[in-house]
């Protein structure tokens, strides 16, 4: 195979930080890459500046033959570096067409004058190519979350790109979506175009990739064929040391009923959502997107009105209009989306933590900032958030670590209901074990917890059950004794043919 | 609760030595962005010094001052709204009204007539909070339909007359014109009206709240945090400054005038951001920044005067002045 791309000593400051240390890094052509390393390990910083959005400082890239001198993210992708984002940059009102070539519409004769007979033409052969079955006139915003991820990868691909860097491509995939999207990448290696798949999930790296890359602390680790590398040896690698992981449940610990919920409608999201929870358990939520899942629990949380349906705590009826009141009902919410619900980017972490019990702070409604800044600080130690003080801005912090922010603005309201929304997704591994063990640590200390997750290791590892959704409904509730990944899938298909 | 075992050994070390660098960067930053403000004023007055004898008497600062005040606290309680993520086109129009009104019950006992303007305005906030947190109508086309009300009441009331304030002349007077200490009257009020405003900022909930729906309006609502009320409260903060404001303006003249607040909201909004508050969200700002920024309004103002630039001329200035202002400020975000 020929070297597609080559870096050398690339280095990397950013003020007193070392973002980046002499790192080497090669891709082959038709290569999958797969790039691991935990957060602040310098993954995104090298991503960034192989596509022109950062400079690097010292250091040689070579890219198709030539030496890489791009000085802007244009630049780069014309020379056929491509990146697909976690975050979506589709135009949700515009068709799928017009998405895939925005930007670079074929014209008519007139200048300004769109040939859409042509870009139509054109958007399937790009479709196609990838495997992928929607039509081109289908408005983005009516496409489900895995589709809009196919549309994006069709995108970059139609800008002719020659090496493609997925982002956490899977984060927000159940696993059948995450299946096409793999086929779509092994169309791509057929077409000789390079991959490089950064993912926190190790099973999917070792399922997709050739060779893979760790980094740690901003250096380069190692490289090594995907064959000869086992996750134990991948995950030493990548943490230097060795990891505690989540210890499978205690099933004798769960109380009574703290919660029912009893025929939940909303719209067409939510139909007859009927079930219960108990006092220090860990209900799993599992469904593929579109299931309804986090539509229940923002019902539940008071963010989306009901149609219909009650509501019982503690034996009581409760209506829960707004988060307001969930609050009072003593309910939190660790949001499936970070950036959107969950932080206030430009606030400290130390508020961010305190935002939602800073009137426990108070006298007279005059903060006392010496018992607001002692609570942060007493979260940041608990959760272990690596901050320079309470006052830095959240923005500033990795995914892993803004994560734990918004789970200790949670802690700190000291709730008696959890809802998690994928509280690990874009989570390192090791931050993701942390996040795990903290939370059957609390369910032993007695907080109930409902948590969403598309990935079933997670729902499987950590539930005393299972409620699956399918299409707004409840298609099963899997007890700890029949919970594995294959009834997990079963229960999904089993109601696939009941409908 | 004690999950402090969950915690993965290996994780300290690295802790310890990221934090100390990058605390000095922030601290670097941080003063940075406070003493840029004052830099700048500092800058303004040695030009100002330079290019013109009059400039640097402490007569003339004192009248800037004086003549700030007004516009510092229509700014003030911008900074508010602008701070909450949102936009106050309308204090022009109600400071209008709100003027009239007062000087329409001037009969009434003085400090009586200081409650009603402040609750006058604070009315109008509370509506145009209403229709953005409630009705869900913008804050700029709120704001802008609600100032436009404002103007037509004030025509309304004084039949599009000025209204000579002829009870309670001698407070008024010296309200507006009176010095205590040295330090014109109406500075002292602006700047006691500016602390507590800033007072309520930096260490209430409420402030906190503010900036947090700047900073993000959704995780806000998502953290059990009132939203709606709070977006309604910035409005009413900024509505019970544009009433105080309105007593400062018919101190200075004796007059209840239908059009004073006419071109004050460009300008009182102009000051909220060379004052350093974020205009669009980031929930970044402070009341305390916008009276810096009223100051350097006025200053450049009075430098136009004292070097006889055409008024025209000034108009176009000031435009240049504050889209400036806000490209730095976007910039920084």
């Amino acid at each position: 195979m020929t070297t597609l791309l080559k870096a050398t000593g690339i280095t990397k400051r950013f003020g007193g930080i070392q973002a980046l240390n002499r790192v080497d890094f090669e891709v082959d052509k038709g290569e999958v890459h797969g790039l691991v390393g935990e957060n602040g390990a310098g993954k995104s910083t090298l991503m960034k500046i192989l596509t022109g959005v950062y400079q690097k400082d010292d250091g040689q890239i070579w890219f198709d033959g030539s030496e890489l001198l791009t000085k802007n993210p244009m630049q780069c992708r014309q020379k056929g570096i491509g990146i697909v984002f976690q975050e979506p940059t589709l135009i949700r009102s515009l068709d799928v067409k017009t998405n895939i070539f925005l930007g670079r519409y074929p014209i008519r004769k007139v200048p300004g004058l769109v040939d859409w007979k042509r870009l139509r033409r054109d958007a399937l052969v790009v479709l196609e190519e990838l495997g992928i079955s929607i039509d081109p006139d289908t408005p983005v915003g009516n496409l489900a979350f895995g589709k809009r991820q196919m549309i994006e990868i069709a995108k970059v691909v139609a800008h002719n790109a020659k090496l493609i860097i997925l982002d956490e491509p899977t984060s927000a995939l159940s696993d059948l979506e995450k299946d096409s999207l793999f086929s779509t990448i092994a169309r791509l290696k057929q077409k000789g175009v390079s991959v490089i798949f950064i993912s926190h999930r190790l099973p999917e790296i070792f399922e997709i990739a050739d060779r893979i890359t760790v980094m740690r602390d901003g250096r380069h680790i190692g490289t090594d064929y995907a064959a000869d590398l086992t996750t134990d040896s991948l995950i030493r690698m990548m943490v230097g040391r060795t990891l505690e992981t989540a210890p499978y449940r205690e099933p004798d610990t769960v109380g009574e009923d703290i919660l029912r919920v009893e025929g939940l409608n909303r719209g067409p999201v939510l139909k007859d959502v009927s079930f219960s929870l108990r006092k220090g358990e860990i209900l799993g939520v599992f469904g593929l997107v579109g299931s309804g899942r986090t539509e229940m629990a923002r019902a539940l949380f008071g963010i989306d009105r009901i149609d219909s349906g009650e509501i019982w705590l503690n034996g009581q009826k409760v209506v829960i209009r707004s988060p307001v009141e969930a609050v009072k009902h003593g309910l939190g919410f660790v949001p499936e989306s970070r950036k959107e619900h969950g932080i206030i980017p430009l606030m400290g972490s130390g508020l961010n933590i305190t935002l939602s019990v800073l009137n426990r702070c108070t006298t007279a409604s005059v903060i006392s900032w010496g018992k607001q800044e002692a609570m942060a600080k007493s979260f940041i130690n608990k959760l272990g958030i690596k901050v320079s003080g309470p006052k830095q801005a959240v923005l500033n912090l990795s995914g892993g670590n803004q994560q734990k922010v918004v789970v200790a603005k949670w802690l700190a309201t000291n709730p008696r209901i959890l809802i998690l929304d994928e509280p690990t997704r874009g989570i390192d591994v090791g931050a993701k074990a942390e996040i795990h063990n903290l939370i059957i640590q609390l369910s032993k200390e007695g907080l109930s917890v409902i948590m969403i997750s598309s990935e079933m290791e997670e729902v499987t590892r950590l539930s005393d059950r299972v409620l699956v959704l399918y299409e707004g409904r409840v298609a099963g509730i899997l007890n700890r004794e029949d919970l594995s990944e294959e009834n997990l899938l079963r229960s999904i298909h089993g109601h696939l043919q009941a409908v | 609760m004690g999950f402090e075992d969950v915690k993965v050994s290996g994780l300290e070390s690295a802790k310890e030595d990221a934090p100390a660098k990058s605390k000095r960067q922030i601290n670097i930053l941080g003063i940075a962005r406070k003493y840029g403000m004052v830099l700048a004023l500092i800058v303004l007055i040695v030009i100002g010094t330079v290019l013109s004898d009059a400039f640097l008497t402490s007569r003339n600062l004192l009248n800037v001052a004086r003549q700030v005040s007004v516009i510092g606290l229509l700014a003030a309680g911008e900074t508010f709204v602008i701070l909450a993520g949102g936009i106050d086109l309308s204090v022009g129009g109600v400071l209008s009204a709100s003027a009239i009104f007062a000087a329409f019950n001037q009969n009434l006992p003085f400090p009586l007539i200081v409650l009603i303007s402040i609750l006058f305005g604070m009315a109008f906030g509370l509506t145009t909070g209403t229709l953005v947190s409630r009705a869900g109508i913008t804050p700029f086309i709120a704001t802008m339909g609600m100032g436009t009300v404002g103007d037509g009441v004030a025509m309304l009331l004084s039949g599009g007359q000025p209204i000579f304030v002829n009870h309670n002349a001698s407070i008024f007077s010296t309200l507006g014109n009176g010095n205590f200490a040295l330090i014109p009257i109406p500075v002292i009020i602006m700047v006691g009206c500016i602390g507590l405003g800033q007072l309520f900022l930096s260490s209430t909930t409420g402030g906190v709240y503010l900036k947090a729906l700047g900073g993000n309006e959704e995780a806000t609502f998502w953290s059990g945090v009132n939203t709606r009320n709070y977006r309604t409260l910035s409005f009413v903060l900024s509505g019970a400054f544009v009433g105080m404001a309105a007593i400062l303006a018919i101190a200075r003249t004796s007059v209840g005038d239908p059009v004073i607040g006419q071109g004050t909201t460009l300008d009182a909004i102009s000051a909220v951001v060379i004052g350093g508050t974020y205009l669009g969200g980031g929930g970044v700002g402070s009341v305390a920044g916008t009276l810096l920024g009223a100051f350097m309004m006025g200053i450049i103002n009075n430098l136009f005067n004292l070097l006889n630039v055409n008024a025209y001329w000034q108009m176009v200035a000031k435009g240049v002045i504050i889209i400036s202002a806000v490209y730095i400020g976007t910039r920084k975000k």
